[in-house]
């Protein structure tokens, strides 16, 4: 039986396979298959000893913090704060500012302690990652991180390095503002001409009547906003731009022929380098002299002021600092107008 | 206010807002515009670094939250839609995947929001189909423009939205013209079959784009135009069955789209089993109520008539240009060797095709295909049928001659297989079916010697190569092949004194029905006519039966037809038995076939002259039958018959209506070869079984329902039940107590399960 089949088997090696008209030839057994393409050639790791230098530890900390437990996130952070290096890279930063909107408290604690510690001049670059941050906590759904929010902000503010809060001041001050009247309630999205006053319904609306009392930390949040006011809009005029006040003219018209000086962008309002127009928070607009800051708070500004009525009104702490802001921004409308 | 305390309620979640803002839009004004403020926060750090964003998931839900309420703040929320466009324009290579499943899933949101138009959806995102490089986005793109298009092609269709979509994929097409550019085209080609196959796209400009495509400079696109007019209406046909319901789904489609068609037809059965079994409520008749509509719908849907379509093949404009274009930029020498052999095939099926249905003449393709007309060369067959389907009455036969004369040469000869000569005879066959003339009287001649061949699948091929021309042109076959009807044919006209010739460019039109004076004359005998101006009430009535065949009636009334059918037999052999042929038998044949010949009646005209009832004149006939009624299918039926009893069927099925019907039909390869003869080898019929099983599932029927999840059945609990509740009752004692007989009775038939278990009882 066994020989019978092999004996079949054998021979049909040698048989000549039958060809048929308007078929294809078969393929014979030898045929090797070349149509395949390799798009890429996998080669595993080359080497497997690695030394682990305290630079890499850290790097390993640093991509830690983006853990999904938040123990050891806050843990990572721990960590970081206590092995900063010299010269700190935009890793750690683009990793660590995304835990602004964290939602633990304690790992938004460890942030805050962790940015504390930083030395503030490898700081500057990024601050305006950071205020993005900040900005989306202030906005944020859930109230404790939206109560946390300022913390970071003040601290922005209160940098020692002179140029951190004028980084935050100049390049989203409408942005903020926005985010502040979320923040505390306030309604100032109706934008309202220079000429008008607030309509009489918004002063009963429910933004306007929330009581600060119940917004956690809202103490805190008027210091915030205090000082970026105060930043924004006093004036600490350098002296080169007193001196050149107060410099003789020439001719009575010469300073038609200059680019003016006073502003930061003089030619913004033409246009040149914007590819998405009138996109309201999009923009950022130049606001790097209070003239500017000025004309977009005015906008803003009743809402700013009813809000801080109210809150005057309650008395207390909040009250006091209410008051302080009115008082200041009486001031300041003075002042700037009387400049004009 | 009332609605202020509702605002007192402060959301803690996005899905909470959503929510209350459906409710009340007014008064969640600020949370929306804080969540808004919030979005665009997000939205600028993603910006600033799209690829390390991190916080996808709340993005996610914020982009969702804001397409959903967006409607409720259409000032606020203005440039929303742009924002997206921009982010998925600019982004869309880095994005994480589900950002972007969102942000398209939000856009088309917005365009059932009608926010967007359809037109804007489409051009944000059409786009992305060729420049993104994920495989799963694209198929995402793809059944979202697919759907889009169909929608709005739902009840009407939409000639502008049509048109912008076609306009883009004309340039997309036109862009990448080139043999590098292999993706984007063939998109734009793969998106147009789609949709010509769901029958949402039937007009000549989506033919245009394929015609554009089959031109293409890359070869997958071309082939994909190609493969586009060969097989896309047979593709249409079946999705149109399968749409129905006439069809199941036995058929594998081509995948893609077969996914959203799915035959959702409610079950019935199930409900109503549900419903005797259930609580009779009041939801549950409800539901019950609304599958019966949806089924009613769905079977009126299937009575509904098919609409007219034409085939992509003839709406195109310009097909001269189009085949010639093909011919040279695809298949000449000067092409170089872009395509393979299997592909080469293909656009010469096309251009072949194309050539039959239009009868176009591009002569260079013929002396292109003696070039692979050998017996060696691989798909031969497919070689052959391609010359078939190229061959129409209008290609003048001296270059068509040379085609058959190399088929003759090569194929059929003494020293080749009987199954290649047989494809020779055949393809032969086939050519000259639609072009009588491209063959010589003695090359014919040495054909049809083969009759005599062995091998019965080139003797049926020569057989029936006899039987073409004898319906022809008798006169070009040898004497003995012409058979009797043939040869009576041609005496006949030799002696009314014409020959028929067959002409080049002669067209064969038909006038009227062929046998219709049987009918007036039918008519005439019952009486039928008389009966028309008298009681018209009756005969209306009649007429209104008419229109409807009576399947019965008719073949009681066949019955009756047979006797006198042999009995015409009979008379014609006594004739011819004498070796004299009755000119009116020899008229009756002859002067049927050919209505158009007029003038040849004159003629007959003192032949009838003898028997003036006895026929009717053809144009008579058509005049007074054509004029004065409608004909109802029940005369049609009748005709037929009558035409059965005069013997003229062989004439009109075999006979030169079908060789004029016949330049649109495609040859199939496979039947070039003939008939198969002899068994089949077990490979075969392997492969025969194998195919016969692909759909079938097998196993028990038990193994089958016990897979499925069901409830326990009264049998299984018959046999679970404790033998204690059973041990008092009759099933048990009666067993007992029954009689010799009975208890014999079971006895037996245990014994016989016993034996053979799997015998059914």
């Amino acid at each position: 039986m066994g020989s019978q089949k092999k004996k079949s088997e054998k021979k049909k090696d040698f048989l000549k396979p039958k060809l048929k008209v308007g078929k294809t030839k078969p393929k014979a057994t030898s045929y090797t298959e070349l149509g395949f393409k390799a798009k890429a050639i996998g080669i595993p790791e080359q080497s497997i000893t690695k030394t682990h230098t305290s630079r890499d530890k850290f790097n390993h900390y640093v991509s830690l913090a983006r853990h999904h437990s938040h123990t050891t996130r806050r843990e990572a952070l721990a960590y970081l704060q206590s092995h900063i290096p010299e010269e700190v890279d935009s890793s750690l930063f683009t990793s660590i500012s995304p835990l602004i909107l964290d939602p633990t408290p304690t790992v938004r604690a460890a942030v805050l302690s962790l940015v504390h510690a930083i030395p503030t001049s490898s700081f500057a670059p990024h601050v305006h990652l950071i205020s993005l941050y900040i900005h989306s906590a202030m906005t944020h759904l859930a109230p404790d991180i939206r109560a946390d929010s300022s913390k970071f902000l003040l601290f922005a503010l209160k940098a020692e390095d002179a140029d951190i809060p004028m980084q935050v001041v100049t390049r989203s001050w409408e942005k903020t503002l926005h985010c502040f009247g979320s923040l505390l309630g306030w309604d100032l999205a109706t934008t309202t001409g220079p000429g008008d006053t607030v309509p009489a319904a918004n002063w009963n609306k429910v933004g306007n009547a929330t009581n600060l009392d119940r917004i956690t930390n809202a103490s805190q949040h008027l210091d915030a906003l205090s000082l970026f006011l105060r930043l924004g809009l006093s004036e600490n005029l350098t002296p080169e731009m007193q001196a050149q006040r107060q410099v003789p003219l020439y001719h009575a018209d010469t300073s038609k022929h200059l680019i003016p000086r006073n502003t930061s962008a003089p030619y913004a309002r033409l246009n040149l380098f914007a590819d998405d127009k009138g996109r309201r928070w999009t923009t950022i607009s130049s606001t790097e002299d209070i003239g500017a800051r000025y004309q977009i708070l005015k906008g803003i500004l009743p809402g700013i002021l009813a809000g801080l009525d109210s809150g005057r009104r309650q008395g207390g702490e909040i009250g006091r600092k209410c008051k302080h802001l009115i008082d200041f921004l009486d001031k300041t409308k003075i002042e700037t107008e009387k400049l004009q | 206010m009332p609605k202020r305390r509702r605002a007192a309620l402060l959301p803690s979640n996005i899905a909470l807002l959503q929510n209350l803002i459906r409710r009340d839009p007014g008064s969640y004004k600020e949370e929306f515009l804080v969540q808004y403020r919030h979005y665009a926060a997000q939205k600028e750090i993603l910006g600033t670094n799209p690829s390390g964003f991190h916080d996808t998931e709340a993005f996610l839900e914020q982009i969702g939250f804001i397409a959903q309420v967006c409607t409720c703040y259409p000032n606020e929320t203005k440039e929303y839609p742009e924002d997206l466009a921009d982010l998925l324009k600019t982004h869309h290579s880095v994005l994480p995947v589900e950002l972007r499943e969102k942000i398209v899933q939000s856009l088309v949101l917005l365009r059932n929001r009608g926010i967007i138009s359809s037109e804007r959806l489409i051009q944000v995102i059409f786009p992305l189909l060729t420049s993104t490089n994920s495989k799963s986005f694209r198929k995402d793109i793809y059944t979202t423009l697919v759907r889009i298009l169909k929608n709005a092609n739902r009840n009407t269709k939409t000639p502008k939205l049509n048109r912008t979509v076609q306009t883009l994929l004309f340039t997309l097409l036109e862009s990448t013209d080139g043999p590098a550019a292999a993706p984007d085209g063939l998109w734009a080609a793969k998106l147009t079959r789609e949709l010509w196959r769901r029958s949402i796209w039937d007009d000549p400009r989506t033919v245009e784009i394929m015609k554009q495509a089959a031109l293409h400079g890359n070869t997958k696109v071309a082939v994909a135009g190609v493969s586009f007019f060969l097989g896309v209406d047979r593709e249409r046909e079946r999705a149109e069955r399968k749409k129905r319901g006439l069809v199941d789904d036995d058929e594998s489609s081509s995948g893609a789209s077969s996914d959203d068609e799915k035959d959702d037809k409610p079950q019935i059965s199930g409900i109503k089993h549900r419903m005797g079994i259930n609580k009779k409520t009041g939801k549950r008749a409800r539901k019950l109520e609304a599958a019966m509509r949806a089924v009613k719908k769905k079977e009126k849907g299937a009575s509904l008539p098919t609409q007219l379509n034409f085939s992509a093949i003839h709406l195109l404009h310009d097909p001269q240009g189009f085949a010639e274009r093909l011919f040279s930029q695809t298949l000449s020498r000067s092409s170089g060797n872009k395509f393979t052999l299997e592909q080469r095939i293909q656009i010469l099926n096309l251009v072949s095709r194309l050539i039959g249905v239009h009868k176009l003449s591009v002569l260079g393709l013929y002396s292109y295909l003696l070039k692979y007309l050998t017996p060696k060369q691989r798909n031969v067959t497919q070689f052959m049928a391609a010359t078939a389907q190229a061959s129409h009455d209008l290609v003048p036969p001296d270059v068509l001659s040379p085609v058959i004369r190399k088929i003759a040469d090569e194929f059929v000869s003494d020293g080749v297989a009987a199954e290649v000569a047989a494809a020779g005879l055949n393809t032969i066959r086939e050519i000259l079916t639609r072009n009588p003339l491209a063959i010589e009287a003695d090359l014919l001649q040495d054909l049809t010697a083969y009759k005599g061949s062995k091998s019965k699948s080139v003797m049926m091929a020569a057989r029936s190569l006899i039987g073409l021309y004898r319906d022809i042109a008798p006169d070009m076959l040898s004497r003995k092949d012409r058979g009797k009807i043939a040869s009576m044919e041609m005496s006949a006209a030799a002696a009314a004194g014409e020959v028929k010739k067959l002409q080049f460019g002669v067209e064969n039109v038909v006038q009227g029905i062929p046998g219709l004076e049987l009918l007036e004359k039918w008519r005439k005998e019952q009486g039928l006519d008389k009966d028309d101006e008298g009681a018209v009430p009756k005969d209306a009535d009649d007429d209104d039966d008419a229109w409807e065949v009576d399947v019965s009636d008719s073949e009681e009334s066949d019955s009756g037809w047979i006797d006198v059918e042999s009995e015409v037999e009979y008379n014609v052999s006594d004739e011819e038995d004498g070796d004299d042929l009755n000119p009116d038998a020899a008229e009756e044949l002859s002067d049927d076939d050919d209505d158009d010949d007029d003038d040849d009646s004159d003629k007959e005209e003192d032949v009838e002259d003898n028997q003036p009832n006895k026929r009717v004149r053809t144009e008579d006939a058509m005049q007074t039958l054509m004029a004065t009624k409608i004909l109802t299918p029940a005369d049609f039926q009748k005709l037929d018959e009558l035409r059965t009893k005069a013997g003229l069927d062989k004439i009109l099925h075999g006979g030169k209506a079908a060789s004029v019907a016949k330049h649109e039909d495609t040859v199939d390869a496979a039947s070039l070869l003939g008939p198969k003869t002899g068994k089949a080898g077990k490979e075969e019929r392997l492969a025969a079984v194998m195919e016969g099983r692909q759909d079938r599932q097998f196993g028990s029927k038990k193994s089958k329902k016990d897979s499925q999840p069901h409830s326990t059945t009264n049998k299984e609990k018959a046999r679970k039940k404790n033998f204690i509740m059973m041990i008092h009752k009759r099933d048990v004692q009666g067993k007992n107590k029954k009689s010799l007989r009975d208890k014999q009775k079971v006895l037996r038939a245990h014994i016989e399960r016993q034996k053979n278990p799997k015998r059914k009882r």
